[in-house]
């Protein structure tokens, strides 16, 4: 069986994405799902699907499965990411983790990315982060979603400008319990965050 | 605690300085930028000025200032107003020594405020707000746990409560233990269709999807228009349909219930699908809810 680990590459819509959502909920743990492909060596994070800002419970998080994987997307379920609560919280907590050993991927093993609470807010207040503000983790040996992976992400120095203007801008990302509560707020293509993050990356 | 009888816009027109920090406090309003200003307009600017309705209005007042100035890491009109109220109370009144501790938070001295709330209850077991802080102090897991136990214990009425055990047993992933301290939330609220489907969550997440069906159709019942319970119901009627079929042949299975849970399903996807009939989402929403309703023929 081939077990090395493959390597992971964030879009800069994904990262600006899970970087607004976890700066605008400073006092909660935030969730969400990742859309993407995979080849031979890598696995590309295309899409982060903002959930929850609260613990997910298994309800919660089929409904995002099942909403998520009949957009019309042409992309897969292949990670989950989250954001703890604490800002000094450097490991996945046992939600999460239990989360990603079981989501329904298809063909690759789940990935599941952490952001670090401490570099997220450097970079929103356009400081350096000395750490990376996403880390991703793949299966140990204990069968557990903490062996680090190597991570990118795409055209990083613009993806965290766009994080920084969109912070500062007030732009803001839906999770799937923020549109429970109004279903006319656009959900899943956050489009105001996309249009905006497509105007300074490309 | 009664307020004054008029709303705060009036009070703040008038600026009546003692009334609008009754109210701030008989509300529970956390605003304190509001609060020092009024508190410093009413008490002078060394604090010292006398109050309509006496001492212990005034020292009310103290309280809530020094409270407020903590909220705005104004550590100098914290200790101002720690002092006044050490030369009423002295310093050996619990009531100084909570807000002292309180100020050693904010200082970042966690361990010295601790020292003092355990102090307190060592001769005061009882006092609420010394339990409650010794809990926000806590950082790790198993110690929360076990002042919230201890907290619950004498006071098992209070829902808040209970409702911060089902969020900390949610942290560590237990459900079940969520759903007991949920429960307690809905006996104290069984009008709250929120809390029916939080309960009905952590139940479905801990394998009980029965009882989980019935707290998600009464959270439906009490707001027919919660998407949340509406999704929740679907889910959570299919998680038992699911459980049902994995049973053994030697299991008895209650057929009426198992007609209960599809049209329980079909019940919530005509819902969801009427929500969202004219909106970008809808032919997304059919798709998904196609795989449970074309699984209830089978």
């Amino acid at each position: 069986m081939n077990s090395k680990k493959k390597n992971v590459d964030v879009s800069a819509e994904a990262f600006v994405s899970m970087a607004i959502h976890a700066g605008q909920n400073p006092t909660n743990e935030v969730h969400g799902l990742l859309l993407g492909s995979s080849n031979k060596d890598m696995i590309l994070v295309t899409k982060a699907v903002p959930v929850c800002h609260e613990i997910p419970t298994k309800p919660l998080l089929e409904t995002a499965l099942s909403l998520a994987s009949s957009s019309e997307e042409d992309l897969v379920i292949i990670g989950w990411y989250t954001a703890p609560k604490r800002l000094d919280d450097k490991h996945p907590g046992p939600v999460p983790l239990r989360i990603a050993a079981n989501l329904p991927t298809s063909d690759v093993e789940p990935v599941l990315l952490m952001i670090d609470n401490d570099a997220l807010a450097l970079c929103l207040t356009d400081e350096n982060p000395k750490d990376d503000v996403v880390k991703g983790f793949g299966k140990d040996f204990g069968q557990q979603w903490l062996e680090p992976l190597s991570l990118s992400v795409t055209n990083e120095k613009k993806a965290f400008e766009a994080a920084t203007s969109a912070f500062s801008n007030g732009i803001p990302v839906v999770d799937l319990v923020d549109h429970f509560e109004d279903t006319k707020r656009d959900w899943i293509g956050n489009n105001l965050l996309a249009t905006h993050v497509a105007k300074i990356v490309n | 605690m009664q307020g004054p009888d008029e709303d705060l816009p009036t009070l703040l027109k008038r600026n009546d300085h003692l009334n609008i920090l009754r109210y701030l406090r008989a509300q529970k309003i956390r605003d304190p930028d509001t609060t020092i200003h009024h508190g410093k307009a009413l008490l002078g600017p060394n604090l010292s000025n006398s109050v309509k309705g006496g001492e212990s209005a005034r020292l009310a007042c103290l309280e809530q200032v020094c409270l407020a100035a903590l909220d705005v890491q104004d550590h100098r009109l914290s200790e101002k107003c720690l002092s006044q109220l050490r030369l009423v109370t002295g310093k050996e009144a619990i009531r100084f020594r909570m807000l002292l501790a309180r100020c050693l938070e904010a200082a970042g001295e966690g361990d010295e405020a601790l020292a003092i709330y355990d102090n307190i209850l060592t001769t005061h077991p009882a006092n609420v707000l010394a339990l409650k802080r010794k809990y926000c102090l806590a950082e790790e897991a198993p110690e929360r746990m076990e002042l919230l136990n201890q907290y619950l214990e004498q006071n098992s009425s209070d829902a808040a409560g209970w409702y911060e055990m089902a969020q900390l047993r949610k942290e560590l992933g237990d459900f079940t233990g969520a759903a007991y301290a949920m429960e307690e939330v809905v006996l104290a609220s069984p009008m709250d269709a929120p809390a029916h489907v939080e309960l009905a969550e952590c139940l479905a997440s801990a394998g009980d999807y029965r009882l989980a069906r019935k707290h998600m159709t009464q959270a439906l019942e009490l707001s027919p228009k919660n998407t949340r319970a509406m999704f929740g119901l679907i889910m959570v009627s299919n998680g038992y349909l699911e459980s049902v079929s994995q049973l053994g042949k030697k299991h008895v299975v209650d057929e009426h219930d198992v007609e209960v849970a599809k049209a329980l399903i079909q019940y919530g996807a005509d819902k969801v699908l009427k929500t969202y009939k004219g909106t970008t989402m809808y032919s997304m929403v059919q798709k998904a809810l196609q795989t449970y309703t074309d699984n209830l023929s089978k």
